[in-house]
């Protein structure tokens, strides 16, 4: 059974995509440091990264009063499995199609082509995920048929 | 000419044209070159052009009409030529007094340069100049109340929204105490308040910060400035003209031959406008040069300096000076040549204002840390002066100190703003006009500073260039021609050498600047790595010169791993790059030592391999909590902080001179730590019910119903005998019908089920300590609501009511979210919105946290169910009848059931409630209006979208919060926490929950004393009232909280603030003084339970019940612009058990120091009757905070023993012992130790309590002497390699101790 590491902090999407995931073997975390280490602790164990954008620095009770919420940072997890050459394939599953950034908004599909970009090796590409629609379900299917299975 | 009259005759033939249309049509439609043959064709059309030239008096000033906008250059250049060639001797005459006013005033003579002025006035009437000088005299010969009476006088009298702009931004711009920042964001924030088109915006922009520096701003063209420039008198018109065609020559040389023509025009008829002649020199490829009347003596101060004759510098600079103080030139040689012979600043004193830019030129040019604050006085006395020459020379002087991409382009405008041949234009980048420049200046080629200038420039075929005999700047004089020779290689051979080396400071950064470009050129990478970093870290000399951007991409490009065991790495990247970006770089570095934890860096070592100002400047700037939260050693913010504060006590032994800047942090971290800590103790506690207070109220009814059912079980003798068992309790509930069974009727088992329902009644509705009156205080009482609407609050989503309706949303309608149409339909969802999430968060609070049983029914959906029926309560009486042995067991086992229901079953549900249910209700308020705003079109651009979808989530995790709180709490054991970390906790709770009102108050902490965590409660209820009732924005509200020394049995607690002149005072006097006709009437307190009550309600009953701290004082006062209102906390001295007084100074003192767990101390104590005041508590955590400041040990390492002696001659020892590290130099704390001792019996210095001490150990002594009245003359200290003891002696026979030992 292929096993899949989700970093996800929106309840509601952690729900969804359990659902969607009941046939695999999945792990959820929810924040930068427990997704990062899980990475690095484990990532022969798993398949393939299920990751959203905006993610907590720490899970709920570690963080400062206003939640360490960091805007990008499914980004900068992506970097860190860069920098220490942990590279797990990666799947984006965000909901936001407008991030706010200075200067401007980045769009949904400037982001993606950044992150394939910067991250080519193991960025396997982005879900614009909907809670009211279905149809990121059959975009998230398409990418995970393009990653091989870990021991193929 | 045939052609201009063909032209011209149907114009004036025709009769039906009329005069002012046609003048347009000649404007538009003519060459510019005809121009004036076509106006003076008709004299109707000259007297239209040249209407209102000139303004009597301001009443007149009226603005001018600019005819048709032709967007060409030219033809708006020549249309305003006319004017000026008309009236060419006027503003020549003008131009004459105007350099003889810029010189009086600049030598502080007011006197004259009004009289100066008013001549003008006379002569030649009123326009902007005169306008804007007549408030520049005001504000210096008189100040700035003078300055700002005169602008209200103008104001009244001009019309014009032109004018008005411009006068009252002059008036800002030469304030004199207004910084050069606060004088921009001034302008800014006028500007982006104007409705007009782009000309107009370039126009307003152009006449009031024409070449201010550090302002960006991109013109669309100057032909609008032109255009625009018609609505105002000739002279004006004159002065706009010359500095649009030199702004133009220093962006490019396309528009040379235009300005010529215009120039070449007015030149024989304007004498007195250097400028002029200098455009003339600079693009004029024909005529000769032209010598300006300053130049010859002037270059012979410069060609003195070229060749390092400094002291004649400062000779010649002083006598000039007094002569020609609009030569800036003056200024910047002197201040230079005092530098270079290492001479003081010395004030000239024959003009105030001159000294004031001298000094500020000087410091500015000695490039330390102060120099940046010089630029910017400087850069507000160019602002100031900008309508003089001077202050456009001053402006590109400062430009040239740092790296400003438009150096060039303000260098030029500098030159040309000379009254000298400049000779520097030799070294600027002049574009095509290089060659000719050159040629045309040979005459000057037997001036040294112009040989210099072409030298620098590239061109060795100077003969008989003498170089300077000071050796640095002959150096750097040679190094600036290799270097624009591009022989960056024997630039880098030279000045290598004098890095590092001491050298006058404007040359060095000259050198500087010239080896990082060289650097740079040649792909040094490395070395340009060191170098900056190098300077960056140097505390002496400061630039900001080097180009750091260029540097990072390169690095970037080639990959910054290759640099990644640089420390200079870190230290160049943490200039621009922050968080995650910068940890990237940082962690490289630190992974070359394997180590994570920069405070277990072996300091030593890499201060060996670089330099200890590199060290310092690492860990102070780079390795901040901000930085290294993202590596995974530290698994939450408390952990990263606790690191960070290890870094500070390491910078505080390695750079002891900043040792307050450490400590500033330190106490910053332990703030932030002990609020974090605060208020989550505080969040978990929220849901409280005194158990122990409601049993002792019961105590008495319980017993004798416990005696009647004893009573009655003899009677009955029922032996059915089953244990209790707590995981049953969910038969507790839910069931709503009962049985029809005989036992029911069972007497023992009614007389049990009288008093359940009586301990239920309690537990859920005491007035005092019952659930309900906790739910109304701390959750209904705003807090639920509070925290839902903040979600979106902070997020700009949600507005609020006024007279019934919901105000614009002016967040976003102020950013244009979509086009007008939509944008009113974006209001109408946002304000729909708006009023779903009050009218669900209503809903939550009056129905949902609301408690129903099955005799109180009226809150049917209330989520604290607590039915029961004879079923239930029969299974109960008989699995528990055993063990009702007295009163307080079988209240003990009744409660024990509902404190267990409320966490199992009730807390579960509610949770479950907020995380589901209510969550998927907003998430479809959310949802719904995601939809529909893209339906309407909301811009992809804006935030309003990313917005939506971020509110989603948080208010999920705010939701989870809030259903957390709900778990119960039952026990008293509140942590107690210091009065200032109460008051910062309330602040940031207030602030978290009023994300759009924060607050910022001013806290004066006289006497520290520990309190229960509810207060959080008390002040947040103040806090609120403020922020409701004094009807002032957060900018504008000023919250004072002062905590004062203990007055007999009470301590006050004063929080003021100021209110709104709107605030009707009687209104708030008359509430307030019932507050207090009523603050000892405890009758009604379950009006606290009255949602909408007053919230002094509450703050009584959180008071009395809660904080149990309340007292029968409170005052208020209220007027016009202030309401005070004190709260009197009691003060119960030497009533304290000194076992309580250690462990209470022990956690308190904890609760500040996050992450770190709390350590038991060791106590003894031999005389356990001892009771002490409560301000020991200070003592004591001074003494602890000197302890974990001087053992040199980890916290957690730390061992504390307290110990209390037998009393010996009416003297009680108390003695604290701590384990120091090895590390520790015991003779300096035994030396300290010493002199503490030497000076314990010195009052002297002691003060009032005030006094900012320089040691723990004086507060300490004043705490004793003035607060406990305690303090005897004894002091010991014991030191040994492992230990430190301390022993304080407090007098047994203290009055008040030994009163209270008796009672």
């Amino acid at each position: 059974m292929r096993k899949i590491l989700i970093i996800e902090d929106d309840k509601i999407k952690i729900e969804k995509l359990s659902a969607f995931f009941k046939e695999y073997d999945y792990t959820i975390v929810e924040s930068y440091h427990s997704g990062l280490k899980e990475i690095v602790s484990s990532i022969t164990q798993y398949d393939f990264l299920i990751l959203d954008m905006t993610i907590p620095l720490w899970d709920k009770g570690n963080t400062d009063l206003g939640g360490n919420y960091e805007q990008f940072g499914g980004e900068r997890i992506l970097r860190e499995m860069k920098r220490r050459k942990k590279e797990l394939p990666t799947i984006l599953v965000t909901m936001f199609d407008i991030f706010s950034i200075l200067g401007g908004n980045l769009t949904f599909d400037e982001l993606n082509s950044y992150l394939k970009n910067q991250f080519a090796t193991f960025y396997v590409g982005a879900v614009f995920y909907n809670a009211s629609e279905d149809t990121w379900k059959t975009q998230l299917e398409n990418f995970i048929q393009l990653i091989p299975n870990r021991n193929d | 000419m045939d052609y201009l009259q063909k032209k011209l005759r149907p114009l004036i033939n025709n009769s039906k044209i009329p005069a002012f249309q046609a003048v347009a049509f000649i404007k538009n439609d003519f060459n510019p070159g005809d121009f004036e043959t076509a106006i003076e064709s008709k004299s109707l059309y000259k007297k239209i052009k040249l209407q209102n030239s000139s303004f009597k008096s301001i009443e007149d000033v009226v603005q001018r009409e600019p005819f048709i906008f032709t967007n060409d250059i030219k033809k708006e250049l020549f249309w305003l030529l006319y004017n000026i060639k008309q009236e060419s001797k006027k503003i020549d005459g003008f131009l004459l007094l105007k350099k003889k006013f810029e010189d009086s005033f600049l030598l502080s003579n007011y006197e004259e340069a009004y009289t100066i002025l008013q001549t003008i006035r006379n002569e030649f009437g009123e326009n902007l100049w005169t306008i804007e000088m007549s408030l520049l005299l005001k504000e210096f010969q008189y100040n700035t109340k003078e300055n700002w009476s005169e602008l209200s006088n103008l104001l009244s009298k001009l019309n014009s929204p032109f004018y008005q702009f411009f006068v009252n931004f002059f008036s800002k711009r030469i304030e004199e105490n207004m910084s050069f920042d606060n004088c921009i964001s001034q302008f800014q924030s006028d500007f982006d308040g104007v409705i007009c088109d782009k000309m107009i915006k370039d126009f307003l922009v152009f006449k009031s910060l024409y070449n201010a520096a550090n302002f960006d701003y991109a013109y669309k063209n100057f032909e609008g400035v032109l255009y625009l420039a018609n609505m105002f008198s000739t002279i004006d018109q004159y002065l706009i003209a010359i500095d649009v065609a030199i702004k133009l020559i220093s962006y490019e040389s396309k528009n040379d031959p235009i300005i010529l023509q215009f120039v070449s025009k007015i030149l024989p008829l304007i004498s007195n406008d250097d400028k002029l002649f200098n455009i003339v020199n600079l693009i004029d490829k024909k005529k000769e040069v032209i010598v300006l009347e300053n130049t010859v003596p002037i270059l012979l101060i410069l060609d003195e300096y070229s060749i390092g004759n400094f002291e004649n510098c400062i000779k010649l600079c002083v006598d000039a000076l007094k002569i020609k103080p609009s030569v800036f030139e003056l200024y910047e040689i002197y201040c230079k040549s005092l530098i270079n012979l290492n001479l003081d600043f010395e004030n000239l004193n024959f003009s105030p204002l001159i000294d004031k830019i001298l000094f500020s030129v000087y410091n500015s040019l000695l490039y330390n840390n102060e120099s940046e604050t010089y630029c910017y006085k400087l850069l507000k006395y160019s602002l100031a002066l900008l309508s003089f020459d001077f202050g456009k020379k001053l402006s590109a002087f400062v430009t040239s100190l740092g790296k400003d991409v438009l150096m060039n382009h303000h260098s030029l405008i500098g030159c040309l703003s000379s009254t000298i041949n400049n000779p520097r234009l030799l070294n600027l980048n002049l574009d095509s006009r290089e060659e000719n420049f050159i040629k045309k200046n040979e005459c000057f080629m037997v001036s040294e500073s112009f040989k210099i200038n072409l030298f620098i420039n590239g061109d060795n075929s100077q003969s008989n260039l003498i170089f300077s005999q000071n050796q640095l700047q002959s150096d750097v004089y040679k190094t600036r021609s290799l270097f624009y020779q591009s022989k960056f290689e024997e630039v880098i051979k030279i000045v290598e050498f004098y890095v590092g080396k001491s050298a006058s400071p404007f040359y060095y950064d000259n050198i500087l600047h010239l080896l990082f470009q060289s650097y740079i050129y040649t792909n040094r990478l490395k070395e340009a790595i060191i170098l900056t970093a190098t300077i960056i870290s140097d505390k002496v000399f400061f630039t900001n010169k080097f180009n750091i951007e260029v540097l990072i991409n390169k690095i970037q490009t080639k990959g910054h791993e290759v640099f990644a065991n640089l420390i200079e790495l870190p230290i160049l990247f943490s200039l621009i790059k922050k968080d995650y970006d910068l940890y990237e770089i940082y962690i490289d570095y630190m992974l070359t030592y394997e180590e994570e934890y920069p405070s277990k860096l072996n300091i030593e070592d890499i201060v060996k391999i670089y330099s200890i100002e590199k060290v310092v400047y690492f860990l102070k700037e780079v390795c901040t909590v901000s930085t290294i939260r993202y590596s995974l050693e530290f698994k939450s913010i408390d952990e990263a902080e606790q690191e960070r504060y290890e870094i500070c006590m390491l910078l505080k032994k390695i750079d002891s001179s900043n040792n307050l800047i450490y400590e500033r942090e330190i106490s910053d971290l332990l703030r932030t730590g002990a609020v974090r800590k605060a208020l989550k103790e505080f969040n978990a506690g929220r849901l409280y019910v005194n158990v122990e207070s409601l049993k002792n109220l019961q105590s008495k009814n319980v017993k004798e119903n416990f005696l009647r059912y004893k009573e009655i079980e003899m009677i009955t003798k029922d032996k059915n005998l089953i244990g209790f068992n707590p995981s049953k309790v969910e038969q507790w509930v839910n069931y709503t019908d009962s049985q029809n069974n005989s036992q029911f009727d069972n007497p023992s088992f009614l007389a049990f089920k009288a008093i359940y329902l009586e301990t239920r009644e309690k537990f859920l509705f005491s007035k005092e300590y019952g659930l309900d009156s906790c739910l109304s205080t701390n959750f209904r009482h705003g807090a639920v609501k509070n925290h839902l609407r903040s979600v979106f609050e902070k997020l700009n989503l949600v507005t609020v009511k006024e007279d019934e309706e919901y105000i614009d949303n002016y967040y976003w309608s102020e950013r244009k979210v979509a086009d007008y149409n939509s944008n009113y339909k974006i209001q109408e969802r946002l304000k729909k919105f708006s009023q779903e999430i009050d009218e669900y968060t209503d809903y939550i609070r009056d129905n949902l946290i609301q408690i129903q049983t099955e005799r109180f029914t009226d809150n049917k959906e209330g989520l604290f169910r607590y039915f029961t029926n004879d079923t239930l309560l029969l299974d109960f009486f008989q699995e528990h009848k055993t063990r009702f042995v007295s009163g307080d067991s079988i209240m003990e086992i009744i409660y024990s059931g509902l404190i267990q229901t409320t966490i199992f079953e009730i807390f579960q549900n509610i949770y479950e409630k907020f995380t589901i249910s209510i969550n998927n209700t907003f998430q479809k308020y959310v949802e719904d209006l995601q939809s529909d705003l893209r339906l309407l079109g909301v811009s992809n651009q804006s935030e309003l979208l990313p917005n939506i979808i971020k509110s989603s989530t948080d208010i999920q995790s705010e939701l989870e919060i809030i259903a957390e709180s709900f778990f119960l709490n039952t026990t008293s054991s509140f942590s107690l926490l210091d009065i200032e970390t109460i008051i910062n906790a309330s602040v940031e709770y207030t602030n978290k929950i009023n994300p759009n009102n924060c607050i910022s108050p001013e806290i004066c902490i006289q006497f520290s004393l520990p309190a229960y965590s509810s207060l959080i409660f008390v002040f947040n209820n103040f806090f609120n009232n403020i922020i409701e009732h004094s009807k002032l924005s957060s900018e504008d509200l000023k919250v004072k909280i002062e905590v004062f020394n203990p007055k007999g049995n009470y301590l006050e607690v004063k929080v003021s603030n100021n209110i709104s002149p709107l605030v009707n005072i009687s209104e708030t006097q008359k509430k307030l003084k019932i507050v207090k006709e009523n603050w000892n009437n405890h009758e009604n307190i379950e009006r606290s339970n009255t949602e909408g009550g007053s919230g002094f309600d509450k703050i009584k009953r959180i008071l009395l019940y809660e904080v149990i701290a309340k007292t029968d004082k409170f005052e208020y006062s209220v007027n016009a612009e202030e309401v005070q209102i004190s709260l009197f906390l009691p003060f119960k001295p030497f009533t304290i058990k000194i076992e309580n007084i250690i462990s209470a100074s022990m956690a308190t003192y904890y609760t500040k120091v996050s992450s770190v767990e709390y350590i038991e101390p060791i106590i003894t104590i031999n005389y356990p009757s001892f009771v002490v005041s409560s301000s020991l508590v200070v003592v004591f955590n001074l003494m602890i905070e000197n302890i974990i400041k001087h053992s040199g040990l980890q916290i957690e390492h730390l061992k504390i023993k307290f110990e209390v002696f037998e009393p010996k001659n009416e003297v009680i020892e108390i003695k604290i012992t701590n384990n120091i590290s090895e590390q520790v130099d015991i003779q300096i704390i035994e030396s300290n130790l010493k002199s503490i001792k030497d000076n314990w019996k010195n009052y002297v210095d002691l003060g009032d309590s005030n006094t900012k001490y320089v040691s723990g150990f004086d507060l300490i002594k004043h705490t004793l002497y003035y607060d406990m009245v305690s303090k005897t003359e004894e002091f010991e200290f014991f030191v040994s390699r492992k230990e430190v003891s301390i022993s304080l002696f407090l007098p047994l026979n203290q009055p008040e101790n030994e009163k209270n030992i008796n009672n």
